[in-house]
């Protein structure tokens, strides 16, 4: 390729005269029509008529290229049908197959007619799924009445069930009350069968409830009565004695019987060794007071009848 | 409100349960010493034979001798202090002080009543030798067993009499030997009771 020096896109916008150049003169108009049915290709525009009955007979042969002046009318006539000028059998047809197409606006959107309806109905389901054109009158009764359930006038038993398909399939916005009332019941039952004591805020959120502090605080407060009623049993016994009991008498008599007297302190010191005339006093009483207060102790527990 | 009526019950049944099993009265125990009854059928007063009651080992009789530990400890300071009035006061706090129940008092009371005198009669005879006089026939009258506490008192008693001999001695005066007499004899009744302890406790159990 010959360096022009041009940048490129000057040259795609027209013919690549450069390609061309010095090609001998008689070949470039046929040159020049070649890149046009080229571009036309590649970006197509509209399609006359003339160019486009010549296609037509490119690809389905010559024989049926051509169309009569019969045929011409009758397309005619479709088209205008189609556009709304004038009626046509196949009107319908034409307009069903262009909105399955897909390429029409809302405007032109024509209703399903009902015998086009049966039509279809019949080629998907077979004659026998084909519903009864005919209703009897019971049947007519109760979609009546369903009707009217659903419209909030009187009841049906396919009402709630209708509701909820309807719903589903367009959920309206819940009402207060009803929301309050669905939380509650939600939180309830995840509270494990709990007594909800506790009611809704204005944001809606359950109060917890107080059931288990309330037993804790019982708790407590039977704790803190049985420490204290031990402790005062517990004074009380210490201080005292228990009083003998009638059914008890032998048990207390040798308990008592069991006390050591008062009796001399000879026993406590040595008779070979006699006291000295000065001195050994504070030794003496302290051996005294030594002994006699084991045999307090004894004597106590005697009393209490502890063995 | 149902609750706090089930908790204000719990709570009621709670305290008076307990409290309802300690009601009992108790005799109080510091009215005096315990008088027993050795005798264990000791339940009506037509069939009771029992023998004389005996007192026992009670808290009057502790505290008194553990006050008598005390004062004999504050004697003791005093006394290594050379303070003879500090001991005596001290020791005067017991033997004129008040004794636990009982008629006559109980043994131990009189003997440590004794050895006190005893000791307050050594102190005395120092300087007062009637007040170690007075102190001396005190202790005698309540240890009337012969044993080493009225053995000790004889044994003060002659030291009493010596001190006295010797002061009247001294002094020139004519009682000194009837002092003297005197302290000789108390010291030989000490023997004598001392010898009669020995021999008890080598004879044994009567």
């Amino acid at each position: 390729m010959r360096d022009t020096g041009k940048p490129a896109d000057e040259g795609a916008s027209r013919g690549r005269l450069d390609l061309v150049a010095g090609a001998p003169h008689e070949s470039l108009a046929a040159i020049a029509s070649g890149s046009a049915a080229l571009r036309a290709a590649l970006a197509p525009s509209e399609l006359d008529a003339a160019d486009n009955e010549a296609l037509l007979a490119l690809a389905l042969g010559a024989d049926v290229a051509e169309h009569d002046a019969a045929e011409q009318a009758a397309a005619a006539a479709l088209r205008h049908a189609l556009t709304g000028q004038q009626q046509h059998p196949l009107a319908d047809w034409a307009q069903s197959l262009r909105c399955a197409w897909g390429d029409v606006t809302a405007s032109a959107v024509v209703p399903l007619a009902e015998a086009d309806h049966m039509a279809l109905l019949a080629l998907a389901l077979g004659e026998a799924g084909l519903p009864q054109p005919s209703f009897s009158d019971e049947e007519k009764q109760q979609a009546e009445q369903l009707r009217a359930a659903l419209a909030g006038e009187g009841s049906d038993g396919l009402a709630d069930w209708a509701a909820e398909l309807r719903h589903a399939d367009a959920p309206s916005s819940l009402d207060e009350l009803s929301h309050r009332r669905l939380v509650k019941q939600a939180l309830a039952a995840a509270a494990g069968g709990m007594e909800a004591a506790g009611e809704m805020d204005a944001a809606g959120a359950t109060v917890t409830s107080t059931s288990g502090g309330r037993s804790m605080l019982l708790a407590a407060i039977v704790a803190i009565a049985a420490a204290v009623a031990l402790f005062a049993g517990s004074v009380r016994w210490l201080e005292t004695r228990p009083q003998p009991s009638a059914s008890a008498p032998a048990a207390r008599a040798a308990g008592v019987a069991a006390m050591v007297v008062s009796r001399s302190t000879v026993d406590l010191f040595d008779p070979m060794t006699p006291f000295p005339a000065k001195g050994g006093e504070s030794e003496r009483i302290k051996r005294i007071v030594a002994a006699r207060s084991a045999d307090l102790r004894s004597n106590r527990f005697a009393a209490w009848g502890v063995r | 409100m149902r609750a706090l009526q089930k908790c204000f019950g719990v709570v009621l049944l709670s305290v008076m349960l307990p409290l309802a099993a300690c009601t009992e009265s108790a005799p109080d125990p510091a009215e005096g010493p315990a008088v027993v009854s050795t005798s264990i059928s000791a339940t009506t007063a037509d069939d009771c034979r029992c023998p004389p009651a005996q007192a026992v080992v009670d808290p009057a009789l502790l505290a008194f001798l553990s006050k008598a530990k005390s004062l004999h400890n504050q004697a003791d300071m005093a006394d290594a202090e050379q303070d003879t009035e500090a001991a005596i006061k001290a020791l005067d706090r017991l033997v004129a002080g008040p004794l636990p129940a009982g008629d006559p008092p109980a043994p131990e009371v009189r003997e440590v009543m004794a050895d006190t005198l005893a000791r307050s009669a050594e102190l005395r005879s120092r300087s007062d030798y009637q007040a170690a006089l007075k102190d001396v026939d005190r202790g005698l009258s309540l240890a009337r067993e012969r044993s080493h506490y009225r053995g000790r008192l004889m044994e003060v008693l002659g030291v009493v009499e010596q001190r006295e001999f010797k002061r009247l001695q001294e002094a020139g005066d004519d009682d000194a030997p009837a002092a003297k007499e005197r302290a000789l004899k108390a010291f030989e009744e000490a023997v004598a009771i001392q010898d009669d302890v020995i021999k008890r406790a080598l004879s044994g159990p009567e």
